[in-house]
């Protein structure tokens, strides 16, 4: 008897093991807590100004650094960012993982992750699924997907906010990738991170750290972050410091005695190799890329086919005309803000017409440049107004006098123009503002559908160039920053600095307000220093050789760079 | 099992410190090597994320009212302080001790210590609380 029981029990364990999957993972689930004996005092009680030892930093990542004054973050738009995830695991933190399984097989779907330091929620998908495509929306922490190699869970994320690798400055763009390596050996964790920056790394940048599951939580996971004025400033000036012109940059090299060259020394200074450098002599000053950082390729701008993309509420964007255009649907019918090039037209309004088979009442024009309105005629003439008529096209004025002066076609031009401020009316159950602007070019509209909560930027902000200040189409610069700061004043954040009100650019991505005030802090502190050296008395040739935007031609190219340089130099000179 | 307390108080220390001193570098902002005195009229606390501030009315050199910003723990690491949203009032009359602003014309201030004339109530005395 007592041998048949252990047979059966026997028997039962077979089947246990049977039903366990052959391929079954560690599980990375519970609470975890940082251990900081690693990089203690650059973790923990935080870095000293001017601290750029240790990483493969390039020219661009020296002069946005060098730039950095940290009174930006009293900036409202600014105080409540969050580190972004090449940056988040370095600090103290606590994060809790969990699973999210499919219910009909108990496979993994998903790890979804808790980060108490900012009360930041991730998700690292498991299921095969694509990365989003390069229109969509950036957040702090990306977005992740997911997979075991043996025990190893390695993780790649894309689409990842601009924020810092420390908070003296280093910045991470947001064409930063990370590979992440998540390792368990019993109750510790180590997490290894890979992070490819083209815009501010020389090489990628390799960080490590290790947790340990905590046997008991604590009560420390809660941060509501509130924006509120804390210095009374200006909100429109971006502190920051001129070339050359930093207090601090020295600070770190001072307070421990090492050369400024090696703690500026980006790649090269952190290999071993690099103390036989020292030894024999630390070079004097911090080496000097020649170049500027390689430009990665924007997204084509027209493709074969036309890409539609949710915004949100009402709101759409199609891609691939050139332009963005951006479509709000509803009951009432359809309104179109800007129609592409003339070679996509057709395509344009099938694209349309899928999102809705309403009327076309509406086409905005954001201004007259051709890549934003070629499909006007198209489009408005499959329109219909509650009268009869084509599609009403709407503009500022002046998108209407130079349409005109280009001799466009009249069923391409705007009729229905104004020349007020602003101008506001209600479709489709939202109110729809047009605000004006001589900023791109005289005739510039930002839309904004409140509702929907979707700012439309025209090419008063772009994700893929410098700003394009048109002159002999009357931009300008004041009007460029004033537009940039009405839609700072608009938007409005969800949680952390992200989401909200969302920002349709003339070209590139769909952002968001942490997008736009990155932006907008650009533009003024290329301004300040032009004006500085034009004061100084310094000749167009002499401000390009000082490389005033060499610190953002990574991200936005040289060559616009060149001809924002250009346009600025002769406004600024003109005030002067 | 003094070791023991040892890192469990080290452990909670750095917990607090990842919430409150997460938002940026002090040494940045404020003359490190430096401390100030003022005295004044709070006219609003703001208890919060990621640091909180007091704005300070204090009469200047003419006699003119100058706001002050000081700028204190996160709502996170006060709280286990025994600091509340309620523990400062506007009105009250404070003196402050800190580190200034490197930008004199900000007028702003990294708390050290904080006495309130009408009560004595204090901060800035105690082991613990500090600014981090």
């Amino acid at each position: 008897m007592r041998a048949k029981g252990l047979r059966g029990l026997g028997g039962f364990f077979l089947v246990l093991l049977v039903c366990t999957p052959v391929h079954a993972q560690l599980s990375i689930v519970g609470e975890w807590a940082g251990r900081y004996h690693e990089d203690n005092t650059d973790r923990v009680p935080g870095d000293i100004q001017g601290d750029f030892s240790g990483v493969p930093i390039n020219e661009a990542a020296r002069r946005y650094a060098e730039a950095y004054d940290v009174r930006r973050v009293n900036l409202l738009e600014h105080q409540c960012e969050p580190y972004n995830l090449p940056h988040i695991y370095r600090g103290p933190l606590q994060f809790r993982v969990w699973e999210e399984k499919d219910p009909a097989t108990q496979e993994v779907l998903a790890y979804k992750q808790y980060i108490g330091t900012y009360m930041q929620y991730r998700t690292i998908w498991m299921d095969g699924r694509p990365h989003p495509p390069d229109y969509a929306p950036h957040t702090f922490m990306g977005f992740s997907t997911g997979k075991w190699n043996g025990d190893v869970l390695t993780v790649k994320s894309t689409h990842i906010k601009k924020e810092f690798y420390r908070r003296s400055g280093i910045p991470s763009s947001d064409l930063t990738t990370v590979v992440e390596h998540y390792i368990r050996h019993g109750n510790l964790l180590s997490h290894v991170m890979i992070i490819t920056d083209p815009v501010y790394l020389s090489e990628p940048f390799v960080q490590s750290e290790e947790f340990a599951l905590m046997d008991r939580g604590n009560q420390n996971w809660l941060y509501n972050c509130e924006y509120v004025m804390e210095v009374p400033m200006d909100q429109t000036k971006v502190p920051h410091n001129l070339p050359g012109a930093s207090p601090f940059a020295a600070d770190f090299s001072k307070k421990f005695g090492l050369p400024l060259a090696a703690v500026w020394g980006g790649a090269e200074s952190t290999y071993p190799e690099y103390m036989t450098k020292l030894a024999a002599g630390p070079p004097a000053t911090p080496p000097r890329d020649a170049a500027p950082p390689a430009r990665r390729a924007n997204a084509p701008e027209v493709r074969s086919e036309i890409e539609t993309f949710h915004v949100q509420g009402n709101v759409y964007l199609l891609v691939g005309a050139g332009a963005n255009i951006a479509v709000q649907i509803g009951d009432e019918g359809v309104l179109v803000v800007d129609t592409g090039v003339v070679t996509m037209r057709d395509k344009v309004l099938a694209a349309v017409r899928k999102l809705s088979k309403k009327p076309i009442r509406w086409i905005v024009n954001t201004s007259a440049d051709v890549d934003h309105t070629s499909g006007n005629e198209t489009v408005s003439q499959a329109g219909m107004t509650v009268n009869g008529n084509p599609a009403d096209i709407v503009a500022h004025e002046a998108v209407l006098a130079r349409m005109t002066e280009m001799s466009r076609s009249i069923t391409e031009r705007p009729l229905r123009t104004f020349f007020e401020n602003s101008r506001d009316f209600s479709f489709n159950g939202e109110a729809v503002f047009l605000y004006h602007f001589n900023g791109h070019t005289n005739g510039d509209s930002v839309v904004y559908f409140r509702g929907s909560d979707v700012l439309v930027a025209g090419d008063l902000f772009l994700t893929t160039t410098f700003p394009v200040i048109d002159m002999q189409a009357g931009g300008g610069l004041d009007g460029l920053i004033a537009g940039l700061n009405k839609m700072l004043e608009i938007a409005v954040p969800k949680y952390l600095q992200e989401g909200g009100t969302y920002v349709i650019p003339g070209h590139g991505r769909v952002s968001d307000e942490a997008d736009v005030v990155e932006y907008r802090d650009m533009v003024v502190i290329i301004r300040d220093r032009i004006q500085d050296l034009v004061k100084r008395g310094m000749t167009l040739d002499q401000v390009k050789a000082a490389r005033v935007t060499l610190d953002y031609e990574g991200r936005y190219g040289a060559e616009s760079g060149t001809k924002f340089v250009e346009a600025l130099y002769k406004i600024l000179s003109e005030k002067k | 099992m003094k070791l023991k307390l040892f890192a469990s108080v080290l452990a909670l220390a750095l917990l607090a410190a990842g919430q409150a001193s997460a938002h940026h570098s002090f040494a940045a902002t404020y003359f490190e090597d430096k401390t100030m005195q003022i005295e004044g009229k709070i006219v609003q606390f703001q208890f919060r994320n990621p640091h909180s501030f007091i704005q300070v009315e204090v009469k200047d050199d003419k006699g003119q009212l100058q706001r002050w910003s000081i700028e204190w723990g996160g709502a996170g690491q006060l709280g286990s302080q025994g600091v509340t949203n309620e523990t400062l009032k506007y009105g009250d009359v404070v003196t402050i001790i800190g580190n200034p602003g490197r930008v004199a014309e900000d007028h702003r201030v990294r708390m050290l210590s904080l006495r309130r004339k009408s009560d004595n109530f204090g901060w800035g005395q105690r082991p613990g609380e500090v600014v981090d």
